[in-house]
């Protein structure tokens, strides 16, 4: 998958930047013991995710296929329009809280397993994998994309369906749930020890 | 890749096992491309069998890549499992640039616009937020008091709170009924008692920003902090914000405003930086914090939502909870969006 990403790079420049950043933050993650490799939770264990490449290559999904336009290291800010890939931790309370400092305005939010993961200042809009989920926790997920799973609707249908449910909630149309409940989370990244 | 109401599917051509997208019993005879044969496990929806024999060290493909080797036989329509496989991932190295790519349709979304909020620096907000927030974690109980103080006045307290089964419990306790006959109850949905109107018709809210870091981290843990406190004080949902600072910890103002420089050189948006040590009294402090922000408050109202293009929309990819259909159904489907933005010029 990184190699796939990063020959997506628009130059060289930003491709090697892109292997630095995953290379360095592995070396770290196994300075500390572990590595990528003991990235999946319990959960995602139990729901198929065996292995990281699983999960990760899965995860990937969500950059679609267009060029890389800009690899940026934690904190920093988008300034180029197109898919720009931003380093940050696994965790997804720290990532999201990282992705709207880089400029998200809204934030398309997948779980399999059902989160309630918000922002304070950016409208986080929950999508479920499956049916299941979204019926089990109707208060926290705004979109269903298990009928892709069912065969009801093509990718290509749930992706305009959700670019038309942005639009509202983006012009303030629509509340989507971690806004209605007030889920504010923010939890700055850690990196180093405490001195 | 069609998930046309099959019970299974290859996501990948060159992948070499296949996911269960329903619980398959153990003996379910599988026919795919010209092989038939049986699961010798029983595989749960969301994961994987195998679809030819494994020996240990084969490699596992998903999506296209190696996501994985055996670790022992396992043998045609058998369950891959942590016990099983292990982790393993390709190498990767520089290689040549793969930019060509097929622009999705955009038809449907030609011409549309959605309302937002428009900044000085071009950058258009889906909301309009006011933010006050900490550069250390000693001024945290000072953001809660101007939390305590400002949220239900200015008629930002949510809708959903759960005070009325507190009444409830309550109500309860007091004619004389035991833990058991507590733990039993029928609580009922609290009515929503929140009539509060917001003050600000523009302001969609103030939050509260607190956290755990600004001192006793490295240097570089405190720059960052000042980083990402920057990215939101310029992110183009945030009207302004309220900033307070003890005044000896690492994350220095100084810090905060190198790092907003750094993201917006023509930073004009109202901000408000108190420092304790400098003002004084606890309450001198606070006093002026909710001066100042009401002030602040009051200039951010003046903005209204007008359109915008759809360009304007900078969207985060996140995923959290994931399973094993994360990467055949919302994964792929956001994908699609991310295709469709870059494609619009966003």
């Amino acid at each position: 998958m990184e190699q796939e990403l990063s020959d997506r790079c628009v130059d060289e420049d930003k491709a090697n930047y892109f292997m630095k950043l995953m290379t360095t933050y592995n070396q770290r993650a196994e300075a500390d013991g572990s590595g990528f490799y003991a990235n999946p939770s319990p959960g995602n264990i139990r729901d198929g995710l065996i292995t990281d490449a699983i999960k990760s290559a899965g995860a990937a999904k969500k950059g679609g296929t267009s060029p890389v336009a800009d690899v940026l290291d934690y904190p920093a800010k988008v300034s180029k329009p197109g898919l720009n890939l931003l380093c940050t931790p696994g965790s997804d309370v720290e990532s999201t809280t990282a992705e709207v400092a880089a400029g998200a305005n809204i934030v398309l939010f997948t779980t399999g397993l059902g989160t309630p993961t918000g922002n304070p200042v950016t409208p986080v809009i929950k999508l479920s994998t499956n049916t299941v989920t979204a019926q089990k926790m109707p208060d926290i997920i705004d979109i269903n994309c298990g009928t892709i799973i069912e065969g009801e609707e093509t990718i290509q249908q749930a992706g305009e369906r959700i670019l038309n449910y942005v639009i509202q909630v983006a012009s303030g149309e629509l509340e989507p749930a971690s806004v209605r409940l007030g889920q504010d989370d923010w939890i700055p990244w850690k990196r180093g020890i405490s001195l | 890749m069609s998930t046309q109401k099959h019970s299974y599917v290859r996501i990948h051509p060159k992948d070499n096992v296949l996911v269960a997208l329903q619980n398959l019993e153990q003996g379910t005879e599988i026919n795919f491309e010209g092989q038939t044969f049986r699961l010798v496990d029983k595989v749960a929806a969301k994961h994987k069998f195998t679809l030819g024999d494994l020996k240990p060290g084969d490699e596992i493909f998903m999506y296209g890549v190696l996501v994985g080797k055996a670790t022992q036989l396992i043998p045609q329509g058998g369950l891959i499992a942590t016990g099983n496989v292990h982790h393993a991932s390709g190498e990767f190295h520089l290689g040549k640039r793969k930019l060509d790519w097929h622009q999705p349709d955009t038809s449907h979304f030609e011409g549309r616009t959605f309302n937002g909020y428009h900044r000085a620096d071009g950058s258009v907000g889906t909301g309009n937020y006011w933010i006050v927030v900490p550069l250390v974690f000693c001024e945290n109980r000072n953001i809660d008091v101007l939390k305590e103080a400002l949220v239900d006045k200015l008629g930002y307290k949510k809708a959903k709170n759960y005070e009325g089964d507190v009444d409830q419990l309550i109500g309860l306790y007091n004619a004389g009924k035991s833990v058991e006959e507590i733990l039993t109850a029928d609580i009922q949905d609290s009515a929503d008692k929140n009539n509060s109107k917001k003050f600000f018709k523009n302001i969609d809210g103030i939050k509260f920003l607190t956290h755990e870091m600004g001192c006793g981290c490295t240097r570089s843990d405190a720059q960052t902090l000042c980083g990402l406190i920057a990215g939101y004080i310029t992110h183009p949902n945030v009207a302004g914000a309220t900033v307070l600072s003890l005044g000896c910890q690492n994350a220095q103002v100084s810090i905060l405003e190198q790092e907003i420089k750094v993201r917006d050189a023509n930073f004009s948006k109202t901000l408000v930086i108190l420092e304790q040590q400098k003002v004084g009294t606890e309450s001198d402090l606070l006093k002026q914090a909710l001066k100042q922000t009401f002030a602040g408050l009051m200039q951010a109202n003046q903005t209204e939502r007008t359109p915008a293009p759809l360009s304007k929309l900078c969207i985060g990819l996140e995923c959290g909870g994931s399973d094993g259909f994360s990467g055949i159904s919302a994964n792929p489907a956001l994908g699609y969006v991310s295709d469709l933005l870059v494609t619009m010029g966003g």
